[in-house]
């Protein structure tokens, strides 16, 4: 405790600090940031004011969704963005020049395979021959197809109907479909909705969901604003992980969702930064299904390895990491 | 903060102690945490260990996808949990790594299930992909368990670096403020010692140089004030004790005063005669005596004259002792107006008188003496308004010629007054042998 004070002391770095240092001059960083609980690091970072402690005056773009995201920074809107492993694969398929920063969370528990008790489906061999409601070419998809192929359950006997994710629970809600596999905070809506009629099939360990810093190559030559960011983003998740209450009532006021709501999956969601050979071979896994898939055609598995970031603005971290 | 210095003296013993203990305890906590750290290190490299073993089961049965296989990855598995499980970070976080390593074994553990569920209902992968998908699953979760596991290891090791650091300040803080404390308590005491000391030094300096009235005035309070009240009193006393001598030394002197007056008294009594203060006879013979040695060694010549008062004892019966007692006193004083300083004179009893008359170079000056003598005697005594008239005879012997001895000289004087004596008025005479001269 005496060293973490003295660190604090000596770094200036204390969270919820007010002696603060403005960015004196420094040019405007906009990142497009999702609105989900999956961006809490960045709300953290922005409330607590870590971003103006790393000198950067960074302004967060709200979008709804990571494709809504991706396509604010690929139409050059924000410097950076912030979206799921799956919207940066299929993306990256087109857009070689995309660089994969860093994960910043991640949650086994994300995506979920949500049913109606009494519609018939009690475990996964029963999803045969029924309709299963999914956005297409999305982290739900994906999800989907893992989850049947390692159940050993031909997809095709699985009819899959696709919609936006904001019609999933009211495609089960209307049983147009019996099924969904769909991501928070839908599971839940839908759960709020119909209080003790969901049903949640066995998934765990299926998909891994990552939620990743992205950027374009060459956008940002000074490594120092990549590393300034990334400071801040690694001093909020110590915030999240040491006031996780405080921090959900953050993000709870910031999204415009309950504190109840926001609970119910935060236990999920790991908050770390990453940039491993997982990430890599979970985008290579959902690029090849992909391929398969025919959802995306003419086209060979990206070279993820050379679209991450390199290591150098991790390694830069690993200073401030070590004041944990 | 007025400590008195013994209770200082425990109390420094007692902060030495308990710096002794802090050092000991310090120690102790150092070793007990480094232990710690030993053990967490060790069983994360078993971790390591056991999660490299389930790698190797895991590609075994992707790539015999036998039962054998599948068995020996589910012990590896569920072995590497009940290790995560036991696994116990020294850390003020929950380390959210083990959680995650947990999950993902669990997840481990899902995927194989899933496995053995789907063969079971007998639905082998043998959709495309489906195998590599299974392994990428494993893959993917075994990576991800090696990073945790890299940053659990990082985490446990940071972890021990701060709370080392921590233990350090911690201490060195703890036995710096005490090794102060104890420092600032025995400069504070050795203060208190020097004035203590310094006090009576002085104290005792002043004494040794007679200073008796003076007294200690302590500044403080403590062990030192005590000693000074019994040195105050100790110089009190020994002040009224010197002061009881001094007077005993002045009361001593005053007596071997009163006693040398009184044997001076005693002593003029024993040679006076009491009412004219002239030598008395044994007086007047032991002075003659020095005076006729001296005459002796020098070859002086000296004269006795022995004077005897004539119609004294008329004088007397007729008008009482008092008045004869007054005759006697004027012609005492007359006589001890006409000698010299050298003469003697003495009251041989009654109203005989002897004056000797030292260094005389002749006999004549003996006889002016005598002439002097007799007129002088001869004159009328007033008393009470009525002249008195007493005559004198006066016997002269000379020395060394009338004799050498005193007792010689004074029978011879006494022979020649005896002739000078039927003489009808006063009148002097030397000794003649048996032959007197008269004048």
């Amino acid at each position: 405790m005496l060293t973490a004070l003295l660190w604090w002391l000596v770094d200036g770095r204390a969270i919820g600090s007010d002696s603060l240092r403005e960015p004196s001059n420094a040019p405007i960083i906009r990142i497009a940031v999702s609105q989900t609980p999956l961006s809490s690091p960045f709300f953290i970072a922005q409330s607590k004011r870590l971003f103006s402690q790393q000198d950067l005056a960074v302004v967060l773009v709200p979008c709804f969704g990571g494709h809504k995201c991706m396509e604010m920074l690929l139409n050059h809107e924000v410097d950076f963005a912030t979206a799921s492993e799956t919207v940066f694969m299929f993306n990256s398929f087109t857009q070689p020049e995309l660089r994969l920063i860093s994960s910043f969370v991640e949650s086994d528990n994300d995506v979920k395979l949500l049913t109606l008790k009494g519609g018939g489906i009690v475990n996964l061999t029963s999803l045969e021959g029924q309709k299963v409601g999914v956005v297409k070419a999305s982290a739900s998809e994906f999800f989907l197809d893992s989850l049947l192929i390692l159940n050993g359950i031909d997809s095709s006997s699985v009819e899959r109907v696709y919609y936006k994710p904001t019609q999933l629970v009211e495609a089960l809600l209307l049983t147009e479909v019996d099924a969904i596999a769909v991501w928070e905070p839908y599971g839940y809506e839908l759960t709020n909705t119909v209080p003790e009629q969901v049903e949640q099939l066995p998934s765990r360990g299926v998909y891994n969901l990552s939620f990743n810093l992205i950027g374009l190559a060459g956008k940002h030559r000074k490594p120092e604003a990549i590393s300034g960011i990334l400071a801040a983003l690694e001093q909020a998740n110590l915030y999240l992980i040491t006031h996780p209450k405080q921090s959900q009532t953050l993000v709870s006021e910031t999204l415009g969702i309950s504190f109840r709501q926001l609970n119910w999956s935060w236990q999920d969601y790991l908050f770390r930064l990453s940039l491993g050979n997982s990430l890599l071979s979970n985008l290579h896994t959902q690029a090849r299904w992909a391929l398969d898939r025919q959802l995306i055609t003419g086209a060979e598995v990206p070279n993820f390895r050379a679209m991450f970031l390199d290591g150098k603005s991790l390694a830069l971290l690993d200073e401030p990491l070590e004041h944990k | 903060m007025n400590l008195i210095i013994s209770r200082r003296l425990l109390i420094l013993s007692l902060l030495s102690m308990g710096l002794i203990f802090a050092v000991i305890f310090s120690l102790f906590r150092l070793h007990s945490h480094q232990t710690e750290v030993n053990k967490e290190l060790q069983h994360i490299m078993q971790l390591q260990l056991n999660l490299d073993i389930l790698r190797s089961h895991l590609w075994q049965f992707h790539e015999y996808e036998d039962q054998s296989g599948f068995e020996q990855a589910q012990r590896t598995q569920q072995a590497l949990a009940e290790k995560l499980v036991l696994t116990h970070i020294q850390s003020d976080l929950q380390p959210l790594e083990l959680l995650n390593l947990q999950r993902m074994n669990a997840t481990i553990g899902a995927l194989l299930e899933m496995n053995v569920a789907s063969s079971r209902l007998g639905r082998s992968l043998e959709q495309p992909h489906a195998k590599s998908m299974l392994q990428a699953r494993f893959n993917m979760t075994i990576q991800g368990m090696t990073e945790d596991l890299y940053r659990l290891h990082q985490q446990a090791i940071n972890e021990a670096q701060r709370v080392t650091l921590q233990l350090l300040y911690l201490n060195g803080i703890t036995l710096l403020i005490i090794a102060i404390v104890l420092a600032v308590f025995a400069y504070a005491t050795l203060r208190r010692f020097k004035v203590g000391f310094t006090m009576l030094h002085h104290g005792m300096n002043d004494l040794a140089k007679g200073d008796l009235s003076s007294r200690l005035c302590p500044s403080q309070k403590d062990e030192f004030t005590q000693l000074a009240e019994y040195f105050n009193q100790m110089k009190g006393s020994l002040e009224k004790t010197t002061i009881k001598r001094d007077l005993l030394q002045y009361e001593v002197e005053q007596q071997t005063s009163q006693l040398r007056s009184q044997h001076m008294r005693l002593r003029f009594l024993a040679e006076h005669d009491d009412l004219t203060g002239l030598y008395n006879r044994r007086a007047f013979e032991n002075q003659v005596k020095i005076a006729l040695a001296r005459d002796r060694r020098t070859d002086s010549m000296a004269g006795m004259l022995f004077i005897d008062l004539d119609k004294f004892k008329e004088i007397n019966d007729t008008h009482g002792h008092d008045v004869g007692d007054f005759i006697l006193t004027v012609t005492a004083e007359r006589l001890k107006g006409l000698i010299r300083e050298s003469d003697l004179l003495g009251r041989l009893g009654g109203d005989e008188f002897v004056v000797w008359l030292d260094l005389i170079s002749k006999k004549e000056e003996v006889g002016n003496k005598a002439q002097g003598i007799m007129e002088a005697l001869t004159q009328p005594i007033e008393y009470l308004g009525q002249p008195l008239a007493v005559g004198c005879s006066i016997g002269i012997s000379i020395f060394p010629y009338d004799g050498k001895q005193f007792t010689e000289l004074l029978k011879a004087a006494d022979q020649a007054m005896y002739s000078a004596k039927p003489q009808q008025q006063s009148a002097y005479c030397f000794y003649q042998g048996q032959n007197l001269s008269e004048t």
